[in-house]
């Protein structure tokens, strides 16, 4: 059997047995009913909450919002309004960056140590200065995204600068913004993406994380409120679906990148 | 890289000042009692020192970070090696791993929950579990790009296993490892305070979710100030370790 094989076979047996353990577990009775739902009981459910749209649960009817496309059209809005503003102003600020080398060895260091910080630490403060609500949210999603959108666009420029593109460049003579559009755009377009790509695993993360917390409504809400009200089956459903939505969107910009890459040869 | 140090210097003093005098001055317009300044958060800070109701949380939060960051970098660094030197083991997980560092782990927390209970275990667990993964990303991405030929040479001076690991792979791999450890205490330390803030009865998370609730906004500043300097003091001893490890001259807006 050649590796790849064996590494597949693996993989794929380990991901079972994961799967049977959390099938075994709570119908053997060895897991409370509270604690862990059977995974064919999870996946039903799943399904159930995406056929009718609806979450089978008596809080969640109680309190006005059953319905999934309230919950995963509040995460997605978040998570692509705090996303763009960190692409949009996290790659104005890395050009910019890019081009004052003085500005960016001044900034190094609080760069260096931006995502030491606790940052989900300003989230109740968030709440209390602009109440509970999307803005909160955003905002929080804006921070966790920015730098890390900025760094990258600004490490990407410059190692094009290290390369033979631009130098081809100035001896056609491009004016500044033919240099731009010709040459840094599509030599820096891999690299960018990277960090745009990064950007969009920390808002997403950021946004979840926030409603988990403290929200009205969103995917990461409906985890939190099913835990607190005994939901198992729906807490997992919920959780599934997080999970499955970020590995799609995930492979979806890996796939993105790759091409970029590919073409950039 | 190495003119100007002055003007840089004088640069990041000039940064610093800013950004207390921008946060003064949001302050001075939101009202003090809604966004405490700088001044303010400080005495805050020292009145919950000797009030007490600061230090049995901060307590809370450095055991459970101790020990969750043992954890973190026990198993990192176990899954690291083992998936750097054996390909099977890489082939098989490195993209089941990569792709479960990108999920936002918080939805996990109840399962952390439901088994490690309430107490400070859920919070260690989780903790480890938030920071585990760059330690082992690290690691086997050191073992990979490590120069083969290290271990030609071991292997024609027949050191045995243990010699070899000792002598030639761990010091060639320790660069990328110590940045692994210190990524790996940033997202600890976020995986600590969230589990707290989630559920808990003590430690800063605690803290900062109680005082939302009594819209206590001083506090907050507090104690927001409490973990970023607990923040900052660890990453510098972790960033001066890597500095003296790795010695050579720091690269362009190297910050991972």
């Amino acid at each position: 059997m050649t590796l790849r094989r064996k590494a597949l076979t693996l993989r794929w047996l380990t991901l079972l047995v994961l799967f049977g353990l959390v099938e075994a577990l709570p119908r053997a009775g060895l897991v409370r009913p509270a604690t862990l739902e059977p995974a064919s009981v999870i996946l039903g459910r799943l399904m159930e909450i995406i056929v009718t749209g609806s979450i089978p649960s008596p809080y969640f009817a109680r309190t006005g919002s059953p319905t999934l496309a309230s919950h995963v059209s509040a995460t997605l809005g978040s998570i692509l309004l705090s996303y763009a503003g960190a692409v949009v102003v996290g790659t104005a600020g890395g050009v910019l960056l890019w081009r004052v080398p003085l500005l960016a060895r001044i900034l190094q260091p609080y760069l260096v140590v931006y995502y030491a910080l606790p940052l989900f630490a300003l989230y109740p403060l968030f709440i209390l200065l602009f109440g509970v609500g999307f803005l909160p949210i955003v905002l929080l999603g804006f921070c966790f995204a920015i730098v890390v959108v900025m760094v990258n666009t600004a490490l990407g420029l410059r190692r094009v600068d290290e390369e033979v593109y631009p130098k081809v460049g100035r001896s056609l003579g491009l004016g500044p913004a033919q240099m731009y559009l010709s040459i840094y755009l599509p030599a820096a377009a891999p690299y960018v993406f990277s960090g745009w790509k990064l950007g969009f695993v920390y808002s997403t993360i950021s946004v979840v994380a926030s409603e988990f917390l403290i929200s009205v409504r969103g995917l990461g809400h409906v985890i939190d409120r099913s835990y607190r009200n005994f939901e198992t089956a729906n807490m997992y459903a919920a959780i599934l679906l997080v999970i499955a939505g970020v590995l799609v969107a995930n492979a979806m910009l890996t796939r993105l990148e790759r091409r970029l890459y590919r073409r950039r040869g | 890289m190495r003119e100007k140090p002055r003007r840089v210097r004088l640069g990041q003093a000039a940064v610093l000042l800013g950004l207390l005098a921008a946060w003064e001055g949001l302050s001075r317009k939101a009202g003090g009692l809604f966004l405490p300044g700088p001044g303010a958060a400080v005495s805050t800070v020292a009145d919950g020192v000797q009030g007490g109701w600061l230090l049995p949380h901060l307590a809370t939060t450095v055991v459970e970070l101790g020990w969750a960051y043992v954890w973190a970098v026990a198993i990192g660094l176990s899954l690291g090696f083992g998936l750097g030197t054996r390909p099977v083991l890489r082939e098989a997980y490195e993209d089941l791993l990569l792709n479960l560092y990108a999920v936002p782990k918080v939805t996990l927390f109840p399962l952390f929950l439901a088994s490690f209970k309430l107490g400070m275990a859920s919070k260690v667990a989780f903790g480890a579990f938030h920071g585990l993964f760059p330690v082992a990303i690290y690691t086997w991405t050191a073992i990979r790009t490590m120069n083969p030929v290290h271990l030609k040479v071991a292997r024609s001076l027949k050191l045995s296993s243990w010699e070899t690991f000792w002598r030639v792979l761990f010091p060639a791999v320790l660069p990328g490892i110590v940045t692994g450890l210190r990524l790996g205490f940033n997202l600890t330390l976020l995986g600590v305070v969230l589990g707290e803030m989630f559920a808990s009865r003590g430690g800063l998370g605690f803290l900062l979710m109680s005082f939302a609730g009594a819209f206590d906004a001083t506090r907050i500043v507090a104690v927001i100030v409490v973990l970023v300097v607990m923040a900052l003091g660890a990453n510098g001893m972790l960033l001066a370790l890597e500095r003296r490890i790795r010695r050579g001259p720091e690269g362009y807006l190297q910050v991972s």
